[in-house]
């Protein structure tokens, strides 16, 4: 918001210079945003919080406030009001206010006989330093003292207004489709939800927003009606999200005016109109204020805020900072104070924002930094958080680099993988298509950044941890999933296949469940045959596979990727079971090696099927060495090596025992796959 | 070969040998199971009795010289082991680590932190409902403090008949823990959080925040500013200056900002600080009494504090990343250097 320094300097004889000034406020009341030239003024930018507008959204609370912090004395302004003697307003104008729910305060004057002109230079620069363009003298009278005291004004024309002598102005709410068209020449079709300002036939302006054409102020016009209003905050905000129109007026009441302003800006504005504009005041206010305030006193005790401190401040210096502020003192004792709060500070509410008034007009600054005292428990750290370190730390080791990706995805993502729009979750207002759904798999913006990679590296090894998102009936599902990707311009896909398969088996191994199992099952983002199911005791724990060309082509030139994506959590209970130490061998155990020659679409899972089948009791354990495929062999046959592991848990085994055992594998081997001993 | 062939032999091999493994070799040549000694001592058995008297000794004498030569011979060898020089600037052999992103350190470097300061460290939920992102942290609808939260709302309703959003901070967390717990205690979390906004160097839709509470009886003002301090303190060094400036945040009062001295130029003023000395950091103030009635609490008895600062903003600050749409981006010309 825009305050003008040299309208400060009015009020404030001494002002600080603008940057000074510009830091003490920073540091004490409120952010100084820019220090701006505008001609012969300097204009302060000042992010005013939305509880401080009663207060300090005009020049005057302002120079309040300043006055309050830098303790500089305060001149305030004087309007002299000169009221005819004899006409008195009310015969001339009289107010209905449907809901007074809606609008808690409605105040007018009447003048007659103005004659509307130019402004004078001097309220034209003031105008043009907060950033408002001057239209005449009497539009500008009611923005000048709106910048002055916080409250908006508005000005009718009396003569264009419905009626004979006495106008009836209403406050109600809009009908459905109504239209309106305003000052600045927009036709709005309104609704019920919006508030109004009519006469008994025409709106005449939108409530807390901007005011009508029909009753316009034009150069011919003689008699005025002004308008200090007080309206329902949530009501007019409601209204100006509605219409997507802000002003200076909707900004205000959107934010809560004390009703104790209308009744001094429109004697204000009827003083300067009578100043610039000439004319006649007819006597008194005509005012409809259905919710009378009261005094608020409040109560501070200096024990508590003491405890609320942590140090002490001298009591002089906090019944000093209440008077600086113009917070009434109105009973004292030994312990605490009574204060009683200014109307225009609808902010001060309990002994915490007393407190605060304190302490900012103190110094935040010169307040110890003391230790706490008390609380010593055990901490708990999310073992969330502790097992997601644990997994980057591994996949780090094994030459992964960790990405991170926004949540969304788009449409045209979702329809990629064959994902049913219909089952994710759903923004309603995206930033842009691409951003318009949560993503309900990592894999998606995985890739993305595979291929975004591609262009600057023939290898690329990610990996990501991250929460997917699902519709479910009670609310949205969360679920956090760890998803790699490998992608290599100078290797072979299977090669790519099985160096994923050999992290899962760390990653699960590092995580106390060795014996996962891939079971092939056909997803339909991968290769045929390449894919997998990832369990381990019968829990589903993700999938594998190579990604599709025809998927890949969508988002690159189409290297081959192969990806996995793991459910964290499953994992992460199944890593939280207990190692169990199982005993050392007794007796030795007897190594045999042996080769074999099989045709190429053999599956080691069957053969190692036979095997084991062949000698459950003291076969202990089978190790594939090697495989091979090639020009030494016949076409169409693979050469399998194995360690196999015998040991007994009661016995020496003799080489009697081993030998038969053997024969009977080899012998199953034969029968089975044709195999051919080597 | 006879003993003396031996003799001549052995102890010439054992002179030439070049390290133990080559010792070993002659040792197994000679005196191993069945070594050439070895079997002229099995074979004295067969001799006829004069022969034996006549070769045993002597067998089992050059059996002794050459287990002694061999001990000498080794104990030189570990004495006087040669190595060939390497060349010792040819590039190592590369066994390849990945990298993390800077956050994950960042992250782990701030829990560590507060752990040490005895806080609990928990989670939430980023999809929310409009109760904990904003009514529950005294912000109702329709009140001009929502417009400080540019938020993203999720299209469907679910059965709670609650309107959903994408959080706008990590301030939920509060409510959350709250509901559950009876203080005193000290959390942080941190999490992933979600703007309405332009997308530029400074700005992004998704970014990350750290939220605090404190709640006990007796923490106050002063502790609230230790506990802010050596955080900072401990994540940038020793030197660093905090200052609250008053600000607003309708679930704190008083609300401040908390601004650092710059790190980079100490608070003498640079293009970092924008020449001030000092940079925005954190959001944070005392828990305002509502919020404590909106969890149940009772204000009176209880008293706390409360901040949220951007991780995206440290990590930018410490690491000197100038803009933070890289930390999304995947670009691993950019995580690489981590």
């Amino acid at each position: 918001m825009k305050f003008s320094y040299n309208w400060l300097k009015e009020y404030l004889p001494k002002l600080p210079a603008p940057q000074k000034l510009a830091d003490e406020l920073t540091l004490k009341s409120f952010e100084v945003e820019k220090i701006e030239k505008v001609k012969n003024d300097i204009v302060l930018d000042i992010n005013l919080p939305p509880n401080r507008f009663s207060d300090s959204s005009g020049h005057l609370g302002l120079a309040r406030e300043i006055s309050a912090v830098l303790n500089i004395p305060l001149k305030l302004p004087k309007f002299n009001l000169i009221e005819d003697k004899n006409e008195k307003a009310s015969n001339f104008v009289q107010i209905k206010i449907q809901n007074k729910n809606d609008c808690l305060r409605y105040s007018s004057r009447v003048i007659f006989d103005v004659k509307i002109k130019e402004s004078p230079k001097w309220l034209k620069e003031r105008l043009e330093s907060c950033g408002i363009q001057s239209i005449n003298n009497v539009v500008d009278a009611t923005n000048y003292i709106m910048l002055l005291t916080g409250q908006p004004l508005h000005a009718f024309d009396y003569d264009k207004l419905t009626g004979n002598k006495i106008k009836t102005i209403v406050v109600r709410r809009a009908k459905n489709k109504e239209k309106i068209t305003t000052l600045d020449e927009k036709t709005f079709e309104l609704n019920p939800n919006i508030l109004l300002i009519a006469d008994l036939k025409n709106p005449l302006a939108i409530a807390g927003i901007k005011g009508g054409k029909i009753a316009e102020i034009d150069n011919n016009t003689k008699r005025i009606v002004l308008e200090g209003a007080n309206f329902e905050p949530a009501l007019i905000r409601k209204a100006s999200k509605q219409l997507g129109f802000n002003t200076d007026a909707s900004l205000r009441f959107e934010r809560a005016l004390s009703s104790i302003l209308t009744e001094e800006a429109l004697n204000y504005v009827a003083s300067l109109i009578q100043k610039i504009a000439g004319g006649k005041i007819l006597k008194g206010i005509v005012d409809i204020f259905s919710q009378k305030i009261s005094k608020k006193v409040l109560g501070f005790n200096f024990e508590k805020f003491y405890h609320f401190l942590g140090f002490s401040i001298d009591k002089k210096t906090i019944e000093n900072s209440f008077k600086r502020l113009g917070f009434k003192i109105v009973k004292k004792d030994k312990d605490n104070l009574f204060v009683e709060i200014p109307f225009q500070r609808i902010d001060i509410e309990r002994f915490e924002d007393l407190a605060e008034e304190i302490l900012r007009l103190y110094d935040y600054n010169k307040a110890p930094a003391l230790p706490p005292i008390g609380l010593v428990k055990p901490i708990n750290i999310s073992e969330n958080i502790i097992f997601r370190n644990k997994i980057k730390n591994i996949l780090h080791s094994c030459g992964l680099d960790e990405i991170r990706t926004y949540s969304f995805v788009s449409k045209n993502d979702l329809e990629n993988f064959g994902i049913n729009p219909q089952n994710s979750v759903e923004l309603e207002n995206p930033i842009s298509n691409d951003f318009g759904f949560l993503q309900p798999t990592l894999l998606i913006n995985l890739i993305k950044t595979v291929n975004l990679n591609l262009r600057f590296f023939d290898e690329v090894r990610i990996f990501e941890i991250d929460k997917t998102f699902q519709k479910a009936p009670v609310k949205p599902l969360e679920e956090w999933r760890i998803a790699i990707a490998l992608a290599n311009k100078n290797k072979k896909d299977d090669e790519l296949f099985f160096e994923l398969k050999g992290i899962i088996e760390s990653l699960a191994e590092a995580n106390n469940c060795p014996d996962i199992e891939f079971l092939e099952t056909p997803i339909k983002w991968f290769v045929k045959n390449r894919s997998a199911k990832i369990e381990y005791d019968n829990i589903e724990l993700g999938y594998i596979g190579q990604i599709t060309p025809a998927l890949t082509h969508k988002y690159s030139e189409g290297f081959s990727i192969v990806v996995c994506e793991l459910d964290l959590e499953k994992l992460l209970k199944l890593s939280e079971e207990e190692y169990e130490f199982t005993p050392l061998p007794k007796y030795p155990a007897v190594i045999r090696d042996i080769s074999i020659l099989v045709d190429w679409d053999v599956k080691l899972s069957e053969i190692l099927n036979v095997i084991y089948e062949s000698e459950p009791k003291i076969l202990f354990d089978v190790d594939l060495f090697d495989v091979y495929e090639g020009k030494s062999l016949p076409e169409n046959k693979k050469s399998l090596s194995f360690h196999l592991i015998f040991q007994a848990e009661n016995h020496t085994l003799t080489s009697e025992e081993v030998g038969k055992s053997l024969e009977k594998i080899i012998s199953n081997l034969k029968e089975k796959f044709n195999a051919e001993i080597r | 070969m006879t003993l003396q062939e031996i003799k001549q032999n052995v102890f010439k091999e054992i002179s030439e040998a070049k390290d133990i493994k080559n010792l070993e070799e002659i040792r197994i040549k000679y005196l191993g199971r069945k070594g050439l000694l070895t079997n002229i001592l099995k074979s004295l058995k067969d001799l006829s009795l004069e022969k034996r008297k006549e070769l045993g000794p002597l067998a089992n004498e050059l059996k002794k010289e050459i287990e002694n030569a061999l001990k000498d011979k080794k104990e030189f060898l570990i004495t006087n082991a040669n190595f060939r020089p390497l060349d010792l600037s040819l590039p190592g052999k590369k066994i390849s680590l990945g990298h993390l992103h800077p956050f994950t350190n960042l992250e782990k470097q701030i829990n560590e932190i507060f752990a040490q300061m005895g806080f609990e460290i928990v989670e939430s939920n980023e999809t929310e409902t409009e109760y904990y992102n904003f009514d529950a942290l005294n912000i109702p609808a329709d009140h001009p403090a929502r417009d400080m939260w540019d938020t993203f709302w999720l299209k469907e309703k679910y059965l709670n008949k609650q309107k959903y959003l994408l959080r706008t901070h990590t301030s939920p967390v509060q409510i959350h823990y709250m509901e559950k717990h009876e203080p005193p205690f000290r959390i942080v979390s941190p999490g992933k959080v979600y703007r309405y906004e332009a997308i530029d160097a400074s700005h992004d839709i998704q970014f990350h925040q750290l939220e605090c509470l404190v709640v006990d009886e007796n923490i106050n003002f002063s502790n609230f500013k230790f506990i802010v301090l050596s955080f900072f303190q401990q994540l940038f060094s020793k030197e660093i200056k905090i200052q609250f400036v008053p600000s607003y945040f309708p679930f704190v009062e008083p609300g401040v900002q908390i601004n650092i001295s710059c790190p980079k130029c100490n608070g003498k003023g640079c293009s970092l600080c924008k020449n001030s000395g000092w940079l925005e950091i954190a959001g944070a103030g005392m828990v305002h009494p509502k919020v404590f009635e909106y969890v149940g609490y009772n204000p009176k008895q209880w008293q706390g504090f409360a901040f949220g600062l951007g991780l995206e903003r440290i990590a930018m600050i410490k690491y000197n990343i100038p803009d933070i749409r890289l930390f999304n981006s995947g670009d691993l010309r950019f995580i690489k250097q981590f």
